[in-house]
């Protein structure tokens, strides 16, 4: 017999899937262009006017970037507004992950609004009124002069925190929602593996964001 | 310790307002929390002396297998015929299901449980009861991975715990396992489909949010996660993807 | 014809295989039960269900089946019945395979067969060690399944209080309660089907569910239908005692090399596992050579009883080990792994290292409704099946036999129903369900409104434990007596007690006290019965009088209501087909050529 589809389920997969894909990976590649900055400012935007000249790029940051970006935000909402959570009588470890998603996301709902309007558009007068997108000359000088500011870095550490914390709790919370991972065996380590992938990503953004203030970030001469 | 302070959360009748009441009893070695109601009922009369109407539960098995006196005790759902007093923190606080309609006291309706049950088409589509001789034959590793979520006695532990489910919008892992209970069998296979569109629609599987309290609070230690895992995979093989075929 | 119509009273095994069988044949089903079907005690049944399917290579036969249950029933069954159910036994083990019950497998993924109680034979099909809730919930699905096709209408949490008689005593229907609102309804039907199970709890505490008062079943009692053999009570020899039950060990553990001993020595204080074998008494496998710890369940009570009573239980209590601790605890979890989760969840030992201690408790009435072939009772339009009806098991049930009888049961009788409801003339007056609804609902106002001294709850704990003390393992005329003037007594303070809940919604005060009324009308046909019954044999049993003797009662003992107490009469068994013998389980049981 032919399923019919109905709109919970297009709309919950759709979420699990944005969340993966494009937005885990944009991340990956965002940390990616972040982590130029350990070499250097110049290398760092030289990054950025690499991504400013990619072909159609007003269209790959719509509908790759800002599309799904907002529907998985909004959506993440409608679903956190659902939740019942009741971590105190039943204080397991999944359970505090499940609320945890949903308080990430509550911020990262925030900081992203805030990062977006403050580097991408440079809407955020008293902060900073140069879109990074438009100037990537200046863009290392840019993020610099504001992550010394201590109460924006700190904003930032807790913007990288939730956003890493998210997504890799996002890539089990996907394995379990597509039937990739199954059996108990199979969850835990799953588990263990997004831990891994967490923790990495954790230091990587971190230090990149380091490297905004303390040239060639947390150890210099690392790599 | 020569007493039982047992504390209830009571509701005279649907709509009417909670309150607490407190009762005491002698203790005795053995205890579980019927025989501490059945004790009360008895002479319901309040710690401080008030004499009150006797609390009204659901019980029948006291074998947790029927699953019907399933309350919230100290703040966990279980069964309260296998929720033994020396087991337990005093005062002991016994409160009804909160996801489901309160009748009385400590008595829920669960009957949405079944109707999750008649969506999801949880039986073999028999030609009949005729004679037909012997059924499909059978791997004893799948038939033990079948009988452990054939052992769901719809008793609502999943249901209560579950962050997720509130106001009946999510038609829950007990009604997903059964699915995957027929779908494993060779016979119940055949009308798979049936079943993955009962999951399939506005409450359905999509709707778990993986908090997996399920799987800690069912007593007949059913893996409900597996079950709920599995079938994701058959709603993406052939819920979502199923075009892909035509 | 159209528009047939038959209610059915209980939603257990019995009563769901008769509605799904009427529902298939295309009419409509009324379904009653006290709480929702799938909660029915049905789901208590743990070992496994019989069936000479004969895949070991035995040499079992469906002829073998019924000659082992019509011995260890010490031949008060009446034989085509049993005869008839033994041979139905492989396809009902079929259609639930068919149905999806994960029964265990062999090797080859065939049905795998366990021994059990009573029998030389693997004949057992097993759903791990909780068979009975697996037959249940499949019967439970089908009947939805006949419920989303609009053929079954469930009434769960109504519960039957009298039946509908026209003026010529028959069956037209029958007046049910709704256990929140009180609401007294009338609901007309064809025939009527009752399937509510056993008494258990007029004995107090016994391995039944809170919904096993017999109520149902005294109800149609009083109303003329008549009861049979009331005195066979089955008592299990391995429960778990408890404050509020006593749990069932089922007979798999034996089934499945479970040993019962207790230490040679009295008041030995040391624990299991430092006892050597040469100090346990194995007293059943020295006894009973042939058979060993499967014994039936009559003869494996008396001797656990037997012993306690010379101070020989474990510690001097009554109390004796069952021991699986020599089987591997893979097997265990595998075969026995409910059961023994029910052990390790009450008691705090885990039973695959320490040695179970169990006691007989009251587990099952081989008597009840009589009925024809057919599960017909005496009142026309009015048909029983399952532990409710008396038929099949005579004086002592067999271990895995009562799970075959009650599917058996609903089966004859839902092809029985539906062929007295097409021949049946209605009778066009509805006053017959006006008078019966306004009878009970006085019933009820009296209880509401009367205000006496007696305690409703504690007149019960008073039946029950002078039924448990003087009606169940061993039984002397002169403490039946006593039992019965009990009985008349706590019949008399019933009617002075009063009602303690004062709010009527959802209340648990008033149906109990309906059904106490019921349950002290059984308990005195069970007590009586017991009294007139001066022999032993299966489970009744009298130290006065120790042996079986047909010369004067094999026959069925039948008590209709009066008002003035049972009136006991007798009919002859039906034994056509296997010729009485002395039942000797210390030996090889002989041989019995086809009839």
């Amino acid at each position: 017999m032919a399923i019919r589809l109905s709109r919970t389920f297009i709309l919950r997969k759709l979420h699990q899937l944005t969340g993966i894909m494009p937005l885990g990976i944009f991340l990956l590649e965002h940390f990616y262009t972040n982590s130029k900055a350990l070499s250097g400012p110049g290398d760092f935007n030289n990054a950025v006017k690499d991504l400013q000249s990619i072909p159609y790029i007003l269209l790959v940051e719509i509908g790759g970037i800002f599309i799904p970006l907002i529907y998985h935000a909004v959506y993440g909402l409608v679903i956190t507004v659902e939740a019942r959570p009741n971590n105190l009588h039943y204080p397991y470890a999944r359970n505090w992950f499940y609320t945890i998603q949903r308080v990430t996301g509550i911020i990262l709902f925030f900081f992203i609004t805030f990062h977006v309007l403050n580097f991408r558009f440079g809407m955020i007068p008293g902060l900073n009124t140069l879109s990074v997108a438009h100037h990537p000359e200046q863009s290392f000088e840019i993020v610099s002069r504001e992550f010394h500011n201590v109460w924006i870095f700190i904003v930032y550490v807790i913007g990288i925190t939730a956003t890493v914390w998210h997504l890799a709790n996002g890539i089990w919370l996907f394995l379990v929602d597509w039937g990739i991972t199954i059996g108990e065996r199979a969850q835990r380590l799953t588990g263990y593996a997004c831990i891994a992938i967490g923790l990495l990503l954790l230091a990587v953004g971190i230090n990149a964001a380091i490297a905004f203030i303390k040239p060639g970030g947390l150890i210099p001469g690392l790599m | 310790m020569n007493t039982v302070e047992i504390h209830i959360k009571r509701r005279e009748k649907p709509g009417a307002p909670q309150h607490w009441e407190i009762f005491e009893i002698p203790y005795r070695p053995n205890l579980n929390v019927i025989s501490c109601l059945l004790e009360i009922r008895k002479n319901p009369v309040t710690k401080s002396g008030q004499k009150t109407t006797p609390p009204s539960w659901d019980m029948n098995c006291l074998e947790q297998v029927c699953g019907i006196c399933t309350m919230v005790i100290n703040g966990r759902v279980r069964q309260s015929c296998s929720a033994l007093v020396d087991n337990l923190d005093q005062p002991i606080k016994l409160e009804p299901m909160t996801k489901f309609p309160n009748i009385r006291d400590l008595v829920v309706d669960r009957s949405q449980m079944f109707d999750h049950l008649k969506r999801v088409h949880a039986w073999v589509e028999l030609d009949g009861t005729y004679d037909l001789g012997p059924g499909p034959r059978m791997d004893q590793e799948d038939v033990m991975e079948r009988y452990a979520y054939s052992r769901c006695m719809t008793c609502g532990c999943c249901l209560e715990a579950c962050p997720q489910y509130d106001e009946d919008h999510y038609i829950g892992p007990q009604a997903i396992a059964q699915v995957r209970l027929f779908n494993m069998h060779p016979s119940g296979a055949m009308d798979r489909d049936e079943r993955l569109q009962g999951i399939m629609g506005d409450d359905g599987i999509t709707n778990c949010g993986n908090a997996q309290n399920c799987v800690k609070a069912c007593p007949m230690n059913i893996p409900l996660t597996k079950a709920i895992y599995e079938e994701n995979r058959e709603t993406v093989l052939y819920g979502l993807l199923g075009w892909l075929k035509k | 014809m159209a528009g047939i119509k038959i209610a059915i009273v209980g939603g257990g095994l019995a009563g769901l295989a008769a509605a799904m069988k009427i529902a298939e044949a295309g009419h409509s089903v009324d379904l009653f039960s006290v709480v929702p079907v799938k909660r029915s005690h049905s789901v208590c049944a743990q070992g496994g269900i019989n069936g000479a399917v004969n895949t070991k290579g035995e040499g079992d036969s469906t002829w073998e089946h019924f000659d082992d249950t019509v011995y260890g029933g010490d031949f008060l069954a009446n034989q085509p019945p049993a005869k008839a159910m033994c041979e139905m036994a492989p396809s009902i083990i079929y259609l639930f395979d068919r149905m999806g019950v994960p029964f265990s497998r062999t090797n080859e993924g065939l049905l795998d067969f366990r021994r059990f109680g009573g029998t030389k034979h693997h004949r057992t099909a097993f759903a791990g060690a909780s068979t009975g809730q697996q037959l249940l919930y499949a019967l439970d699905e089908h009947v939805r399944r006949h419920e989303v096709a609009g053929k079954v209408t469930k009434y769960e949490g109504w519960e039957m209080m009298s039946l509908v008689l026209d003026d010529h005593q028959v069956c037209r229907g029958l007046v049910a309660m709704n256990l929140r609102s009180l609401e007294l309804k009338a609901f007309p039907a064809d025939a009527v089907i009752i399937a509510s199970g056993g008494p258990g709890l007029i004995f107090g505490k016994s391995t039944n569910s809170m919904v096993c008062t017999g109520s149902a079943v005294a109800a149609a009692y009083q109303q003329g239908a008549k009861y049979a053999n009331g005195e066979f009570i089955q008592v299990h020899p391995t429960s778990i005692p408890g404050e509020d039950k006593l749990r069932l060990m089922s007979e798999s553990a034996r089934g499945e090399g479970g040993r019962v001993w207790v230490p040679k020595n009295k008041g030995d204080k040391r624990s299991p596992s430092s006892i050597p074998e040469s100090e346990r008494w194995y007293f059943l496998e020295e006894k009973y050579p042939a058979y060993g710890n499967l014994v039936p369940r009559d003869i494996a009570t008396r001797e656990i009883f037997q012993v306690c009573l010379q101070g020989m239980g474990v510690n001097g209590e009554n109390q004796v080990y069952l021991d699986l601790t020599h089987i591997p605890p893979e097997t265990l979890e595998q075969k026995l792994g409910a059961i023994l989760e029910i052990y390790e969840m009450f008691v705090g030992d885990d039973p695959k290292r320490v040695p179970m201690r169990i006691f007989p408790g009251v587990h099952y009435s081989m008597g009840g409704l009589w009925v024809d072939f057919d599960q017909r009772t005496n009142i026309s339009g009015l048909l029983a099946a399952g532990e409710c009806d008396y038929s099949i098991h005579g004086a002592n049930r067999l271990g895995a036999n009562s799970l075959v009888s009650c599917v058996y049961g609903g089966f004859i009788a839902a092809p029985a129903a539906i062929e007295w409801a097409k021949n049946v003339q209605r009778n066009g007056s509805n006053g017959i369900y006006d008078q019966e609804t306004k009878r009970q609902q006085e019933l009820n106002d009296k209880l509401i409104k009367q205000s006496g001294s007696e305690n409703q709850y504690k007149l019960h704990d008073e039946m029950g434990k002078i039924m448990t003390d003087n009606v169940t393992v061993i039984r002397y005329n002169d403490r039946l007596k006593q039992t019965d003037e009990k009985l008349l007594e706590l019949t008399d303070r019933y009617n002075h007690i009063s009602i303690n809940d004062s709010n009527l919604w959802a209340t648990m005060a008033l149906p109990h006290a309906r059904q106490l009324k019921n349950m002290l009308d059984l308990a005195r046909v069970i007590t009586l019965g017991a009294l007139n019954r001066n022999e032993s044999r299966g489970a009744h049993y009298k130290p006065d009088f120790p042996n079986r003797d047909d010369e004067n009662f094999l026959k069925t003992t039948i008590a209709e209501y009066s008002g003035e107490g049972p009136v006991f009469s007798y009919e002859p068994v039906d034994i056509s087909l296997i010729p009485p013998r002395k039942r000797d389980y210390s030996h090889e049981k002989k041989e019995t050529a086809k009839a």
